[in-house]
């Protein structure tokens, strides 16, 4: 009743006599009302006026309806109207709301600006219902947004709570009237019931897929929820401003649709959903969406068999062809994070076979009746560059679906791919990742074929330039793509030639445990799986996938006792506790008749006595937690996230006792990869000191602890998972300081490593917003910058040297100094980082690097964070360094490196940061490799190209002006850098030109 | 005494305990020094009951009194020759250990063992005790006025209803008083007593769940019990009280870090004492009144001065765990301790004949007798003892 009495007060605006007796009446329906509350629920199905409602009579005609709406109604009036806008029958001239038109927008018009306003924030369910049954509809939806669009203009010009909460109740109505997985299909079906020609139809839908599917609602409302003050918005609603929770209820709308429309033949149904699909393919924020959209039609495909294969190929197959590709992709990078989450190295385990069947499945029920679809899945396969961006557990799934078909779709991708596999230039100019990628669709596709037709197999090798590629390969200079070629020659030979022919080239690299795995993929035989086991993996997924809570304390602020915050738990809601004592007054004792005491000596405190950590005694903490001594303690500790004591004595005592324990029986081995995740993904509940150095310092331990394992996964894992961009700096920090210690490079605070503290709080951001801002990569930005002095002092002195030669005469080296040199020269420690660079620290960085930029462009976290990126560069340059000239396939890290360094030219050239970290890159480079004439014979295009750019650099910083005359800066910066290339290029050169006169340029 | 020199140290070294006792199994409750400080009892949280021979520190009586937690134990008697414990089983039982008896009782400490049945000593009285609650029983003995007959005791235990409490006359086993909660304020459970009988009239004092010290005189005949002094010293429960008569005052302690000093004859204020250690229990006084102790749930036992400004005069700490019961020997005064002595000698006179000097264990027992012993029963099932002043 209340509620009722009060929805009345708030649109009396007029009292007088007439209104206050329609709330009268208004009052007494309520009994009668109550039984619809609830029963909407989202169908087509218009709620059913209360009787109250018919007390006025409904108005005949859309003309009258209009009036009423636009006279101010009462309740029980916009009851009467709505209710007869929304019956089919309802009105006369065969009005209907949902088809365009003139009376239409003036309806929806008064309905937006005068009803929503003043009713919708206070009445009750029924009236909402109404409002949003009436508002389904295309040209409302349009015309909310344009209103939430002006408004937004007036809230920047000013905020006025008015119109502030006028905004928030257009949003509140876009959100119910959308929400519903079911919005669009409603919309859909009552707009071709509606409308009177196709043409028309076809332009308003081509207007709702706009608005739905370009993401302008998603702008639309972020501008809003931006322009609006941070409260007024409530929770529920703000989804529609959020991508990727509106992209998932994009597909899962989408899913509804077809699973609702499959079954029938209607052409033009079809047309309107492969309409919004594609617009909804580029709305980018493809994963949740193609996720929802895949979960979805496969939920509702669990009851009638095979109904998913058509609601999907329903889905599919009015698209347009660019639409379909771009639909395959993001299908296969769903599956691809689907399957990725085991493991992201490229050995599989064998539990990974039914979940790459299950993949399987999906696709082949995709392309099945599709020409297009399959053409495309081809490419995918033949394709080095987009190949490669997927994981070899997708490329077996795809390789699966085209080795199904009965015609030979499988030969013209295997000879594809042999053609690419044994171009000169590709063997020259690929990434390692493709070319590897490459080889392993050769050895399954082979496998294959030679199952089907043994001699089918035999002529393809025979009569492609098979043994014209092994050959080129084997003429490669880079050992991985050399080894590849064996590989393939070794494995393809052993299925086409006869025993005893079959080619083996018997050097120990072919003996590896990867060498092993290649030469076996010629026996992968992977099924078409199920849908039950495909909805098992996506069920397993959204297990693994549910975020873990974070704890959320800033709820209630913690006490502060004595100006001092205090920690622990939360205080428990409770009912008031007493702290203080009641009654009159309270006399407290004083000293000044304590001299009756004085004849009791006191006796000195113990060596602890600690006061209470809490003025309320049922607070008072008693469990006094130890430091962790087993790993296993530890883990459990950091796990809490519920008391601070444990994990913030956990953190601390992390990096000490993982050194502790390395190599003290198997406690840490055993444990360090689960460690390792764990301080990976660790996240501050308690705002800790220095929280972000202690879990650095305990990441550096654990890795430190088995360098060959921990190394490489932490590398990949760097790349993948839902990682902040600080947590991923953190890891690469961690791999690049760990590295320099394992070569022996100790950091100068390591021994004291909490203790080197900023020296001016002052100049810091508060405590939580610098730890937002300033990722820990203090400590390698201190490497860093070492290290590039000491690369760059010599060449400084060398120039001045040079500069001042006519004073040669003059320049005297002082014997004292000569002695200094040679005494501070201590002996170098052994450098254990040379053996395992390229293989732990080195390949598995660049590799997911390149498999990251592969797969997502320039959308990739590594492209659009160039931050992470300057980390990465300058990580793989330190790492590069600190293993210096002694590193072991030193050439291939070379190599790779120096492509991974040009390809960044066009990033550095916009970004000062990303230039200095290459130029870093390129100066490292040509540091480590201390062998000036076999560089420049085997790098000889390379060094050009970089020597060109750098120059191009140096000139432009320089003409600038911007640099300083004392050196300072940023620009002057860069240009030292690139100065110190040049001068390093430019010996290099000077060697080879030096070995190419047989020494006689001396002269 | 010699008057302090002036350049003495302001403080004595930190404490030190003098002996530990290990017996208990469980968490030590009530401890208690009897006879002359010759026999200290302690009782568990499984109901077991050791009286140790202090001189020698070994245990002479090992009984399980009760299958469930010991609230309290008590002494009444000619030579402390009975003993009364106080069990969750709601029983108070009163049992009869003469000197003589100790040696028929068994010597196993729980700690050794604890499934054989032990022989316990001659159970005197059983009282049903109908609370459930955590107060344990208070007692003092009412001087006879005739000096033939028994001595008897009023033992008060808490009543029924929250907030009651009865008092019983004991060896008559009649109820003596049965005092109501206190009208208009909701006390909560009662959670510590404490008896004084003066030359007519009873003193009763009590402290509450809720904080409150409530302090009750015998009613004039035909009036009911009604509360003479009520104070709200703390915001939590009150744990323990004692009375310290020769300064017309007493002493309560509670789960919060105050401790308060009330008077008993004008209805001033309490004093209060924010010590900043909350959960201080099992509050005694010396007998000369000149110290009390707490035991402390944070595990050291703290020593104040009862006059003035209640300073803090020790903190021992030995224990790991939280303490639960503390309690002080008998600090016998010189006449007493010679009139002993000579009790001793006499006794030596009988057995020897020929001298009066005493044995090494004579000399052991006095000099033990003399020490102002503090026990600290703690939660680890230890007990420590200390000389303290």
């Amino acid at each position: 009743m209340e509620d009722l009495l009060k929805a009345a007060r708030t649109v009396d605006r007029r009292p007088d006599a007439k209104e206050n007796y329609l709330t009268a009446i208004d009052r007494t329906s309520e009994p009668l009302r109550s039984t619809l509350n609830g029963t909407f629920d989202g169908s087509t199905q218009v709620p059913i006026p209360s009787t109250a409602a018919l007390v006025f009579g409904r108005p005949r005609t859309a003309k009258k309806v209009l009036d009423v709406l636009r006279a101010e109604p009462g309740p029980a009036q916009l009851i009467a109207s709505l209710s007869a806008l929304l019956d089919p029958t309802g009105l006369d001239n065969d009005f209907k709301i949902s088809s365009p038109g003139p009376l239409q927008a003036k309806i929806i018009n008064t309905v937006l600006t005068s009803i929503v306003p003043n009713f919708w924030s206070s009445s009750d369910r029924e009236i909402r219902d109404l409002l949003i049954s009436s508002l389904s509809t295309v040209s409302a939806i349009s015309a909310i947004l344009s209103s939430i669009q002006g408004l937004i203009i007036q809230l920047e010009a000013k905020r006025e709570s008015q119109d502030t909460a006028k905004c928030s109740d257009l949003i509140s109505v876009l959100s119910e009237v959308l929400k519903r997985d079911s919005s669009i299909h409603s919309i859909w079906t009552s707009l071709r019931t509606s409308s009177p020609s196709a043409v028309q139809l076809d332009l308003v839908w081509k207007q709702f897929a706009n608005i739905i599917g370009s993401g302008k609602v998603l702008s639309v409302v972020a501008e809003a929820e931006d322009a609006l003050p941070d409260t007024s918005l409530d929770k529920q609603h703000r989804w529609l401003a959020a991508g990727s929770e509106y992209a998932g209820w994009l597909g899962r709308s989408i899913a509804y649709f077809a699973i609702k429309e499959h079954v029938s033949k209607d052409v033009s149904t079809s047309q309107a959903l492969s309409q919004l699909l594609t617009r909804a393919l580029t709305i980018g924020h493809a994963l949740p969406f193609i996720t929802a959209l895949h979960t979805t039609l496969l939920r509702h495909a669990a009851e009638p068999v095979s109904t998913t294969g058509t609601s999907l190929r329903y889905t599919a197959q009015y698209l347009p062809a660019h639409s379909k590709r771009a639909f395959l992709e993001h299908t296969l990078r769903w599956l691809a994070t689907l399957l990725s989450h085991h493991d992201t190295d490229h050995i599989v385990s064998a539990s990974s076979a039914q979940d790459v069947s299950a993949a399987a499945y999906l696709l082949d029920v995709l392309v099945a009746d599709d020409e297009t679809l399959r053409r495309h899945l081809m490419t995918f396969s033949t394709d080095p560059a987009t190949s490669s961006s997927f994981p070899f557990t997708i490329r077996r799934a795809k390789l699966a679906v085209i080795s199904r078909k009965e015609d030979d779709a499988l030969h013209t991708v295997f000879e594809d791919v042999l053609r690419n596999f044994s171009d000169p230039l590709f063997i020259k100019h690929a990434p390692t990742m493709q070319q590897e990628s490459m080889a392993q669709t050769l050895l399954v596709a082979a496998g294959y074929i030679h199952r089907a037709t043994p001699v089918g197999l035999l002529t393809l090798v025979r009569a492609s330039g098979h043994m014209q590629g092994v050959s080129n390969r084997l003429d490669a200079s880079n050992t991985r793509a050399r080894w590849l070629g064996m590989i393939v020659g070794t494995a393809l030979s052993g299925l086409v030639d006869k025993e005893g022919m079959t080619m083996n080239f018997g050097t120990d690299d072919m003996r590896t445990v990867e060498a092993h795995w290649y030469l076996d993929l010629i026996k992968v035989d992977d099924y078409l799986g199920s849908h039950e086991a495909l909805l098992k993996l996506t069920k397993q997924d959204a297990v693994a996938r549910r975020p873990r809570q974070k704890h959320d304390k800033r709820i209630t602020s913690l006490p502060v006792i004595d100006g001092k915050p205090t920690f622990g738990p939360l205080r428990p809601p409770q009912a008031p506790v007493q702290t203080e004592v009641e009654g009159a007054k309270v006399t407290e004792i004083l000293d000044s008749s304590s001299d009756a005491d004085n004849d009791l000596k006191p006796y000195a405190k113990p060596d602890s006595d600690p006061e209470d950590s809490d003025e309320d005694a049922t607070l008072v903490n008693r469990n006094k937690t130890r430091p962790p001594v087993y790993i296993r303690d530890l883990m459990t500790m950091l796990r809490d996230t519920e008391n601070h004591g444990p994990f913030t004595l956990g953190l601390q005592h992390a990096g000490s006792l993982i050194r502790r324990k390395t190599g003290f029986g198997k406690e840490v081995s055993d444990h360090a990869e689960e460690v390792a995740r764990i301080f990976c993904s660790l996240q501050d509940p308690f705002d800790t000191d220095d929280f972000d150095e202690l879990k650095l310092q305990a990441l550096i331990a654990i890795v430190m602890s088995s360098p060959t394992t921990i190394a490489p996964w932490l590398g990949r894992q760097a790349f993948v998972g839902e990682y902040s961009i600080a947590q991923r700096c953190v890891m690469l920090t961690a791999l690049g300081l760990s590295g320099r210690e394992l070569a022996g490079l100790k950091e100068p605070d390591e021994l004291n490593p909490v203790s080197s503290k900023p020296s001016f709080p002052s100049k810091q951001l508060p405590s939580h917003l610098h730890s937002i801002y300033t990722p820990s990569t203090r400590r390698l930005e201190a490497a860093h910058t070492s290290l590039e002095k000491s690369l760059i002092a010599p060449l400084a002195l060398q120039a001045a040297d040079q500069s001042t030669a006519h004073l040669n005469a003059v320049k005297v080296r002082t014997f004292s100094s000569r002695m200094e040199t040679a005494r501070t020269k201590r002996k170098a420690p052994p450098n254990g980082l040379a053996k395992i660079f390229a293989q732990c620290y080195f390949t598995p960085l660049v590799r997911s690097y390149q498999q990251d930029i592969a797969a997502y462009g320039s959308g990739s976290l590594w492209v659009s964070a160039s931050f992470l990126l300057v980390t990465l560069v300058k990580t793989l340059a330190l790492l590069l360094h600190a293993s210096g000239p002694a590193t072991l396939t030193l050439r291939d890290v070379t190599e790779n490196f120096w492509q991974m360094l040009l390809a960044l030219r066009v990033q550095a050239s916009g970004d000062n940061a990303v230039l200095e970290a290459v130029l870093f890159g390129f100066l490292t480079l040509l540091e480590v490799n201390a062998n000036k004439q076999q560089l420049a014979m085997e790098f000889s295009k390379q060094l050009m190209e970089t020597r060109d750019w750098v120059d191009m650099v140096f000139e432009r910083t320089g003409a600038s002006g911007f640099v300083d005359q004392e050196g300072t800066g940023e620009e002057a910066k860069v240009r030292t850098l690139a100065a110190g290339v040049l001068v390093r290029a430019g010996e290099i050169m000077e060697a080879s030109r030096a070995a190419f006169m047989g020494g006689m340029s001396d002269f | 005494m010699a008057p302090d020199l002036p350049l003495q140290a302001s403080t004595l070294p930190p404490a030190q305990p003098k002996y530990t006792l290990r017996g208990h199994t469980a968490q030590v409750h009530a401890v208690r020094f009897l006879r002359r400080n010759s026999r200290l009892l302690t009782g568990d949280a499984d109901g077991w009951i050791i009286l140790w021979n202090v001189p020698i520190k070994r245990p002479v009586a090992v009984w399980r009194a009760h299958p469930q937690t010991i609230l309290g134990v008590g002494v009444w008697g000619k030579g402390d020759e009975k003993i009364i414990t106080h069990g969750r089983d709601n029983k108070l039982h009163v049992w009869q250990i003469r000197q003589e008896d100790e040696t028929s009782l068994s010597k196993i400490l729980p700690i050794e063992e604890t499934t054989i049945e032990r022989r316990a000593p001659w159970l005197l009285h059983s009282l049903d005790v109908n609370a459930l609650n955590f107060c344990t029983f208070a007692m003092c003995p009412v001087p006879s006025l005739n000096q033939s007959t028994e001595e008897s005791i009023l033992v008060a235990v808490p009543g029924i209803n929250d907030g009651a409490i009865t008092i019983t006359s004991l060896p008559s086993q009649t109820r003596v008083a049965s005092i109501p909660p206190i009208a208009g304020i909701n006390t909560g459970m009662l959670m510590a007593l404490r008896l004084h009988h003066a030359s007519t009239s009873l003193t009763v004092l009590a402290g509450y769940e809720s904080g409150h010290v409530a302090l009750f005189r015998t009613p004039s005949s035909g009036q009911t019990w009604k509360p003479s002094y009520v104070a709200k010293a703390h915001a939590q429960p009150v744990l323990s009280l004692d009375l310290a008569l020769g300064l017309r005052a007493c002493f309560s302690s509670s789960a919060d870090a105050i401790i308060a000093r009330h008077t008993l004859d004008a209805s001033t204020e309490p004093a209060l004492l924010k010590t900043k250690h909350a959960g201080q229990q099992s509050l005694v006084v010396r007998s000369d009144e000149r110290v009390l102790a707490t035991a402390g749930w944070d595990g050291r036992v703290r020593v104040y001065g009862t006059r003035g400004g209640m300073t803090e005069l020790a903190v021992l700490k030995w224990h790991k765990e939280g303490c639960y019961a503390a309690a002080f020997a008998d600090v016998l005064d010189e006449g007493e301790q010679l009139q002993g002595d000579e009790s001793l000698a006499r006794q030596g006179d009988e057995a020897e004949i020929t001298t009066t000097a005493m044995t090494v264990s004579q000399r052991r027992e006095a000099n033990s007798a003399k020490t102002h012993w503090l026990a600290a029963g703690s939660k680890d099932g230890k007990v420590s003892l200390w000389d303290i002043y």
